[in-house]
């Protein structure tokens, strides 16, 4: 998936212009402050290079297809701010019902698909025209959102209803529920598109839900040396490009969780900071980045030997970290 | 787990707006729920006192009822149940005891009750017989913990709770010499004693206790006079047990010593605070706010899980009878999340709701309890209040 966006962006960066070209794989990190109302742009050698003031409360990013835009939900300003990436500045902002927190774009980059966690709604938004053509009631304080490979499907967690909705694109309708453990947070799909893994925040568990049958597959916890179950408290996720490790984020027992996809009952663990939320891979998948929100920093980490690397303050509540390559 | 509750899932979400067309509504089981509160609760009064005097917030505790209501809709929808709160108020402990009967006549298996302390000892004795359960939210006094009501539980936290609270504290902060001025009403008594036992259990030390009184007249200047009341001894904090806070409203930056304040004024112990910004408290406080215009209070928060915890257990007990329910109620399967970071559950020795319990001034949370460092063999919630192994039944 991963591929065939970057070989898109690639191509359409050659032919379109040299602006483009120069944008095009950074290497930069991006990092969300929640509370800094900005987002930190470290260099690959991970010094800041740009602070970019947002919107307030900014927190779920993510890139278009050839990497020129960054899109950032500001949950205190009901927008999603859209950032320029070869000038790092806020050029332009698309409204959202009130408090967006996670996003996705649909697979073929038309539409949104947002969160809107104070009143309960997923929203569809037209890219084109910015403006809202669907609002989708969900359980109280929704979150996590995610497509199905395919497109036809989005998902979305009700963090107090405790479970899965999930939701036909083509008509906007919530066609089944899935119940789930307690605080449903995050999600992500394997890169076969087989399976929905889904974060649990207070009954410490993953869910994987298999797409095809819509039922719940597999039940998995986590446990770090030292650590009791309800310190366990899983947040974000990432999955390798192979398919062959799972990124999980354990929040207030600081440590990240890296599964092995084949054995499933192997588990490492990699101490980071405090309250561990958002994970992201680079494009080579040699390193991990976490944002750690109640340190206010992030925490490198080398996945060949899944050793904490370095940690770097970033500015008050990082939320979220997407990486320019 | 979430396999065996399949058939759950199986019933997609009701509301109209999201129904699937080809899909009828099948029939959903009604749930009643009872909520019984007191009027003119001595402890809510508005207007006590001849000063411009609003010290207790106003509290409706049936508002943080209806909140779980609605916070839970997606959830009763998928499980195929249709939960209604039934909200009474009666004026003395003989109108309570029959609101009860008649909530469990009308098949209310569950009734919080938000009531004061003796009132609550009443109808638990009077409605023992009853196939019902109660939810104390609001009284904390733990010999309501330790009558051992098999019918009740309590979803507010217990004096005990709220003073071992101050004592982690304390302790954390190495602010170990209390000095502790206890009111005329009984309740402050009550205080007083809890929190000398809290204190004890942590090893720090009531210097001296001394009584205050309102009155103002001349020759009972040693206890209305704060300089009077808090000189001559040496101490780290001043802890205040008035329950009214008539006089307590006047002891911070009163004081003979420059100490803090603490107890019934100044920093303050809560089971929720508005000022609280983690773990989704936000997102609970505001949707209250919106919808009943005011502050979420403690009682109100009490009322809310409460309510949460009867829908949860009609959803994942293994089937709806009142042994079942309850029995899920009072199981470790109990997962609640009261946007407080934790999964919370009911104690099994004394039916005490564990949580976390906040320090919190007028404008902040200070701490948030039980304080870091402070470990317990099974669950570190259960270093607040009393604990399985101290615990007696009276």
């Amino acid at each position: 998936m991963q591929g065939i966006l970057a070989t898109t962006a690639l191509l359409m960066a050659l032919v379109l212009s040299p602006v483009l070209a120069a944008a095009f794989e950074t290497g930069q990190i991006f990092v969300s402050t929640e509370r800094g109302n900005e987002v930190v742009v470290l260099s690959p050698e991970y010094e800041i290079v740009a602070r970019i003031e947002t919107s307030r409360r900014p927190r779920d990013m993510h890139f278009n297809a050839d990497h020129t835009l960054l899109y950032v939900a500001c949950g205190d300003d009901d927008v999603i701010d859209i950032i320029d990436v070869a000038t790092l500045e806020v050029i332009d902002s698309i409204p959202t019902g009130p408090s967006p927190e996670v996003f996705v774009f649909s697979p073929d980059q038309t539409q949104i698909f947002v969160s809107n966690e104070e009143d309960s709604v997923l929203e569809f938004i037209d890219l084109a025209t910015q403006t809202v053509t669907a609002r989708v009631p969900t359980g109280a304080e929704p979150e996590g959102v995610i497509n199905s490979l395919d497109g036809t499907t989005v998902f979305v967690t009700s963090e107090v209803a405790d479970m899965v909705h999930v939701v036909d694109r083509a008509t906007a309708r919530v066609t089944k529920n899935i119940i789930v453990g307690t605080r449903p947070r995050r999600f992500v799909v394997t890169p076969d598109g087989a399976e929905l893994w889904v974060s649990d925040e207070l009954s410490s568990e993953v869910h994987v839900i298999d797409i095809a049958t819509l039922e719940v597959k597999e039940v998995h916890t986590f446990l770090p040396p030292g650590f009791r179950p309800e310190d366990v408290t899983p947040v974000g996720m990432e999955v390798t490009a192979d398919g062959s490790r799972m990124l999980i984020t354990l929040g207030r027992a600081n440590h990240l969780a890296v599964v092995d996809m084949a054995d499933r009952t192997s588990v490492d663990y990699v101490l980071v900071g405090s309250r561990a939320w958002a994970v992201a891979l680079t494009a080579d998948q040699t390193t991990a980045i976490v944002a750690n929100g109640l340190s206010d920093d992030i925490t490198v980490i080398d996945m060949a030997t899944l050793r904490p690397l370095l940690s770097i303050a970033v500015g008050r509540t990082p939320h979220a970290v997407v990486i320019d390559d | 787990m979430s396999l065996a509750f399949a058939f759950l899932v199986v019933v997609a979400g009701l509301l109209p707006a999201i129904l699937p067309a080809q899909e009828a509504a099948p029939e959903k089981e009604a749930v009643l729920i009872g909520h019984i509160s007191l009027s003119d609760d001595p402890r809510y009064l508005q207007d006590w006192g001849y000063a411009r005097l609003v010290v207790p917030p106003p509290v409706r505790s049936i508002e943080g009822a209806m909140l779980a209501l609605e916070d839970m809709a997606f959830v009763s929808d998928a499980a195929g149940i249709a939960p209604v709160v039934d909200a009474r108020e009666a004026a003395n402990a003989a109108e309570v005891a029959t609101a009860v009967m008649e909530l469990s006549g009308a098949g209310a298996a569950f009734v919080v009750l938000d009531l004061p302390g003796d009132m609550v000892a009443a109808v638990a004795e009077a409605t023992a017989d009853l196939p019902i359960t109660l939810i104390n939210a609001t009284a904390p006094e733990d010999a309501l913990r330790a009558a051992c009501y098999p019918n009740m539980l309590h979803s507010g936290p217990s004096d005990r709770m709220q003073m071992d609270t101050f004592a982690q504290y304390l302790r954390a902060m190495g602010w170990e010499e209390v000095l502790v001025l206890v009111g005329e009403d009984p309740r402050d008594t009550v205080m007083a004693e809890v929190l000398q036992a809290s204190l004890d259990r942590l090893r720090l030390e009531v210097v001296e206790a001394r009584p205050f009184t309102l009155a103002t007249d001349p020759e009972s200047r040693e206890g209305n006079n704060v300089r009077l009341l808090t000189g001559g001894v040496d101490y780290d904090v001043v802890f205040v047990a008035d329950t009214r806070g008539e006089f307590g409203r006047y002891v911070p930056y009163a004081t003979q010593l420059p100490r803090p304040v603490m107890g019934s004024v100044g920093l303050t112990v809560q089971a929720w605070h508005w000022a609280m910004e983690r773990d989704g408290a936000t997102q609970v406080s505001s949707r209250f706010d919106r919808q009943h215009g005011r502050r979420m209070t403690t009682q109100d928060w009490a009322a809310w899980i409460a309510v949460k915890g009867i829908i949860i257990a009609y959803t994942r007990a293994p089937d709806r009878t009142r042994e079942s329910l309850t029995g899920f109620m009072r199981s470790e399967a109990m997962r609640l999340d009261g946007s407080k970071g934790v999964t919370l559950n009911y104690r099994t020795w004394d039916g005490q709701l564990r949580m976390p319990m906040l320090l919190a001034s007028s404008e902040a949370v200070i701490a948030i309890a039980p304080v870091e460092g402070f470990l317990h063999a099974t669950n570190t919630l259960d270093t607040l209040g009393v604990d399985e192994a101290e615990f007696v039944c009276n």
